[in-house]
């Protein structure tokens, strides 16, 4: 007796608890750091903020908005099928997030204080809110969640060259590698515009110990807090030099030398610069440099 | 997904909504109080105003605080500005100074080096120029 078997196709359940709400929220915000800091940390972006009106803040949100919708229609942050009005709110969202993260990075490097107006502030999340907003929308693509960070698809070199399981060394100088490379790319398109001096000189010395206290917490959000494939495995291993927390600070302190490096090799620092001078654009550099170390080592 | 678990989906993805509907609005809100507060604005509103306390004597010089503060309407990309010290009408000392950007209700602080106290002569700013972005 022949029995007819109708396969039906199966679909990600969206599961839509607090867990999933704010592990999607991390994992948007881990995405739209990595697209949007580097715009952040360009003097032009801070400038063209300053000169909009009101008006022109109201038509940028509103064209951010568009462009996010469109992102999530097609990629998104969430996880399983949205439909409907769910793409209007997870737009939303992600431009809400996008702003508070704003807001956020801007008071972490002083630029919300006495003297600045609110026609300024609204005029600087609205110039950087299009990319960060963007960067969240996409995340199921830049950051897919079902990304296997040890486990390369057959054919790739990584795979070929595998011959057994990686040792825990092994894996440590893969990782450096890879934060090296993830910051030097960053680092090296951002030093030699030189928007870094400009940058430096507008935020207080106060503020720096925040934005490397925020280097660190993003860096450790992006690998380890964003819901990825094999999070769970990594956090189970036991080398002193597996631990989040020391593979985090390591990847910093990487972050930090490129950092240092990138600015020697561009002659924006010198051995005779001042040694605040190399602190305030070291640890400021770091910042975008440090998610982009993650973001490399995501990628291994 | 059970009933309950299903209904606690909604109500995150609820709540997360009006968070987020609360953030956009309140930009959205607050561009538009502006846009309508600033709008009546005088076109060369900049306000330059001296700190006259604060000042301080050094090597027979006054270091006077300044402050240029921009009322106007939009952001100001240059503005040339004549500093002008006075005792009684006659005209004791001049300088000019740049201001190179000042956005919208934003403030540019600097020093005013001069040889005369302030405590005994007055400070004026004039507006020479404006340019717009």
């Amino acid at each position: 007796m022949l029995r007819t078997v109708h396969q039906r196709t199966t679909r990600a359940k969206s599961n839509r608890d607090w867990s999933a709400q704010i592990r999607d929220g991390v994992r948007g915000l881990a995405s739209g750091f990595l697209v949007g800091i580097p715009v952040v940390f360009t003097v032009d972006t801070w400038w063209l903020g300053d000169q909009l009106s009101p008006d022109d803040s109201l038509l940028l949100v509103l064209f951010a908005y568009a462009l996010t919708l469109a992102a999530v229609y097609w990629i998104g942050f969430r996880r399983g099928l949205r439909k409907g009005w769910e793409h209007w709110a997870d737009a939303v969202e992600a431009l809400a997030l996008a702003m508070v993260v704003l807001l956020v990075v801007y008071l972490a490097l002083g630029q919300l204080g006495p003297g600045r107006s609110i026609v300024t502030i609204l005029g600087r999340i609205a110039v950087a809110s299009s990319p960060v907003a963007l960067g969240i929308a996409i995340a199921n693509h830049l950051l897919p969640r079902d990304a296997r960070r040890y486990e390369p698809d057959p054919g790739d070199a990584a795979a070929l060259r595998k011959t057994g399981l990686l040792r825990s060394i092994d894996r440590f100088w893969m990782e450096t590698a890879a934060a090296i490379a993830g910051a030097g790319f960053l680092c090296l398109s951002i030093v030699p515009l030189d928007d870094l001096s400009a940058i430096a000189s507008n935020v207080p010395l106060g503020n720096l110990p925040w934005i490397l206290v925020m280097s660190l917490v993003v860096s450790y959000v992006i690998v380890y807090a964003a819901g990825f494939a094999g999070e769970s495995k990594r956090q189970h291993w036991r080398g002193a030099l597996d631990h989040p927390i020391t593979e985090t600070i390591l990847a910093y302190v990487v972050a930090i030398l490129v950092a240092w490096g990138c600015l020697m090799i561009f002659g924006r620092i010198t051995i005779d610069s001042p040694a605040t001078e190399v602190y305030v654009k070291t640890v400021l550099l770091a910042f975008p440099a440090s998610m982009a170390a993650a973001a490399g080592r995501l990628a291994v | 997904m059970s009933e309950r678990g299903r209904r606690t989906g909604v109500a995150s993805e609820v709540v997360v909504l009006l968070f987020s509907l609360l953030v956009v609005g309140g930009f959205v809100a607050v561009a538009l109080w502006m846009s309508n507060s600033t709008a009546d604005s005088d076109i060369a509103g900049l306000e330059m105003t001296f700190d006259i306390d604060a000042t301080i004597e050094r090597d027979e010089g006054f270091f006077v605080p300044y402050a240029i503060t921009n009322h106007t309407a939009s952001g100001v990309a240059a503005a040339e500005i004549w500093i002008e010290v006075f005792d009684g009408e006659r005209m004791m000392e001049t300088a000019e100074i740049r201001v190179e950007f000042l956005p919208v209700e934003s403030r540019q602080e600097g020093l005013y080096v001069s040889r005369f106290n302030p405590a005994d002569y007055e400070f004026r700013g004039r507006l020479e120029s404006l340019l717009y972005p």
